[in-house]
């Protein structure tokens, strides 16, 4: 059964591996350049002050890692888009299509035994796509982690292609993508509704993870350089008053017009605000928070698809053509 | 109704039914039923058809064939009665989907793989798969192993899928229409290959036509459905034997029609043609009228004409 399910599929997946394996190329050459770099070039110390040689480097490993970056940017909405559309919705869509299943359906195999190769097989291909693609970026980015210069995993950039959410994303998708093409027992279709389900999708949740957990809040009643700590997820910051009443920026900006005068930018225009009662909020999610955050995205993706996936299969198990 | 539903005379029974007859009973549907979205495609078919047989199964179209050829095959479940093949339930399960083989209308193959893979395909999928028979017949079409499905000709891709059928080495091969789409040296071709498989092979076989001329060589077992009942179902020999026009005057017809069952009945000024089931061996007393054999397309159309009147076996069924 497994020889039918790579006869059938060997083309998504050598095409998946390839496409692994020069993205893969690509990020060891970037990251080799840039791991060459840093330990030429970092800073014996760490850069409290803005010195011209830490500038230089930050801004080179910026430079290096934004290149490749917008491009990985780009994966977590095609990649599981792809593999829906070319590994789920063909896979029993064209079956019914062009009518195989009732030549397979009445070999001597069960088409539970059957669909279970084709789910299984195909299933754990995919989840090991996702799992290979985030194998390939962490080492890639803990090239750039080197300091001064400071990669967050927790990173609105890198939180898709990192850790477990880029296969959570794949096998979603290659099971949206099969339970399209069993309802409409059509190859094109299926594809297009798997593509548009997996786009509504990525816009859907592109903001939500730091609605996750209930952020931390650290209120700042005196000038602080960097409220909240390495590595965690940003989410808001505002002005309180004393009582607790929240101000926008400009609401702010206008009842101190007076007082503190108008060049925000200045240490001496926090103090003053300070001084008249204001508080800076800043909302944030601490690092340990990460694989939280990726197990939740994992379950808002997984659970809904795998209902899916379920009619999908008792749909198709169920001996009507 | 006429008296020829007496024959029908498990209507009221809900037992099982079993075959009586000497040879094991290869098909057999008990008030079979089977609906779609509120449409009845088949309704209250009751048959039973020994082994060994080449079965015809004729009907105009939309008369429940691929339907009825579908519970057979085990690809759908029916909504009422019940089919059974070798007197084992059809269904999902690997046993018995090892005694029946199914070739579908459009002859479905993988049109990417090779002819050879195809080969592959039917010995990973089928434990009873006979390796030689299936390249020794493709050897002898002259059908190359290394070509893709999709380069063959619609007769070659008929073969193909007709070997992957009997190679599978099941008891019963289930094919519908299988010389639809073919030009008429390909319907030759498959049907004399079919032939030879089930000389070897013991094969028992249902296939399925709105043509009764491409099967009157071929098949020694009839069964007619019409609007998703089944109107006859016999040995061809016998119904031959058992139907015959009569023609002689029109004033005389109507007494003629009384004394037996008229399937089809047309009268002209002076002459009437009655085809007429009469029975082996029925004679006939009146000098003005003639009897002769009919053919079995006059037979099936007299008969689908007529969508009343049935003719069913005597009961080689009995309630147990």
């Amino acid at each position: 059964m497994l020889w039918l399910t790579w006869r059938q599929h060997r083309m998504q997946v050598l095409v998946t591996t390839v496409l692994l394996a020069v993205l893969g190329a690509v990020l060891l050459i970037n990251g080799a350049g840039a791991a060459d770099f840093a330990a030429q070039n970092a800073p014996a110390t760490d850069c409290v002050a803005d010195t011209p040689v830490c500038s230089a480097y930050l801004v080179e490993m910026n430079e290096r890692i934004r290149s490749v970056g917008e491009l990985l940017g780009w994966l977590p909405l095609l990649a599981p888009a792809m593999i829906g559309a070319f590994w789920g919705a063909p896979l029993l869509a064209r079956e019914f299509e062009q009518g195989t299943h009732q030549l397979t359906w009445t070999q001597s195999v069960t088409r539970r035994r059957w669909l279970a190769a084709k789910i299984v097989g195909l299933g754990a291909a995919v989840t090991l796509g996702g799992l290979a693609l985030a194998g390939i970026v962490e080492p890639w980015l803990a090239a750039f982690d080197v300091p001064p210069y400071n990669v967050d995993r927790f990173d609105m950039r890198w939180f898709r292609v990192v850790g477990i959410v880029p296969a959570a994303w794949w096998l979603s998708a290659f099971v949206l993508g099969m339970a399209a093409g069993t309802l409409f027992r059509r190859t094109l279709p299926a594809m297009a509704v798997t593509l548009a389900v997996c786009a509504l999708a990525f816009f859907g949740l592109l903001r939500a993870p730091s609605s996750y957990a209930t952020p931390e809040r650290v209120v700042q009643a005196t000038v602080m350089d960097d409220p909240e700590p390495d590595d965690s997820l940003y989410v808001d910051s505002y002005w309180i008053d004393r009582g607790g009443v929240k101000f926008t920026s400009q609401e702010r900006a206008l009842a101190l017009a007076g007082s503190c005068g108008t060049d925000e930018t200045t240490k001496k225009y926090a103090k003053c605000s300070f001084s008249h009662g204001y508080r800076q909020v800043t909302e944030f999610h601490p690092a340990d928070r990460f694989w939280q955050f990726q197990w939740t995205e994992a379950g808002i993706l997984l659970i809904p698809a795998l209902a899916l996936g379920g009619v999908a299969v008792r749909r198709t198990l169920r001996p009507r053509i | 109704m006429t008296a020829d539903r007496t024959v029908r005379m498990f209507d009221g029974g809900s037992g099982e039914l079993t075959a009586l007859a000497q040879s094991p009973t290869a098909l057999e549907a008990v008030r079979l039923a089977k609906r779609y979205r509120g449409t009845w495609a088949l309704r209250d078919c009751t048959l039973s058809v020994p082994a060994g047989r080449v079965v015809a199964l004729v009907g105009p179209n939309g008369a429940g064939k691929s339907t009825f050829l579908h519970l057979f095959a085990g690809l759908i479940t029916p909504t009422r009665g019940s089919v059974r093949v070798f007197g084992e339930p059809v269904g999902q399960r690997a046993a018995a989907l090892a005694r029946v083989a199914f070739l579908a209308q459009d002859k479905p193959l993988y049109d990417g793989f090779t002819v050879a893979e195809m080969l592959r395909f039917g010995h990973h999928l089928n434990p009873g798969w006979d390796d030689a028979l299936a390249r020794q017949r493709l050897a002898e079409l002259d059908i190359p192993l290394n070509r893709k499905i999709g380069k063959l000709s619609g007769g070659q891709q008929a073969q193909v899928a007709l070997t992957i059928a009997v190679a599978k080495r099941p008891d019963l091969l289930v094919m519908d229409e299988p010389l639809a789409n073919l030009d008429p040296v390909a319907r030759h071709d498959v049907m004399r290959s079919l032939m030879a498989a089930v000389a070897e092979t013991q094969l028992t076989v249902v296939l399925s036509s709105h043509v009764v001329s491409d099967l009157t060589n071929a098949c020694d077992w009839l069964v007619v459905l019409n609007r998703g009942q089944v109107q006859i179902s016999g040995e061809v020999d016998e119904l031959l034997a058992t139907h015959r026009m009569l023609s002689g005057p029109a004033e005389l017809a109507d007494g003629m029609a009384a004394r037996m069952p008229v399937i089809s009945d047309s009268r002209s000024e002076r002459q009437a043609d009655l085809l007429a089931r009469t029975g082996p061996g029925t004679p006939l007393h009146d000098p003005r009228w003639t009897a002769s054999g009919v053919s079995l397309e006059e037979l099936v159309l007299a008969y689908l004409r007529r969508p009343d009147a049935t003719s069913l076996p005597r009961p080689t069924l009995t309630i147990s």
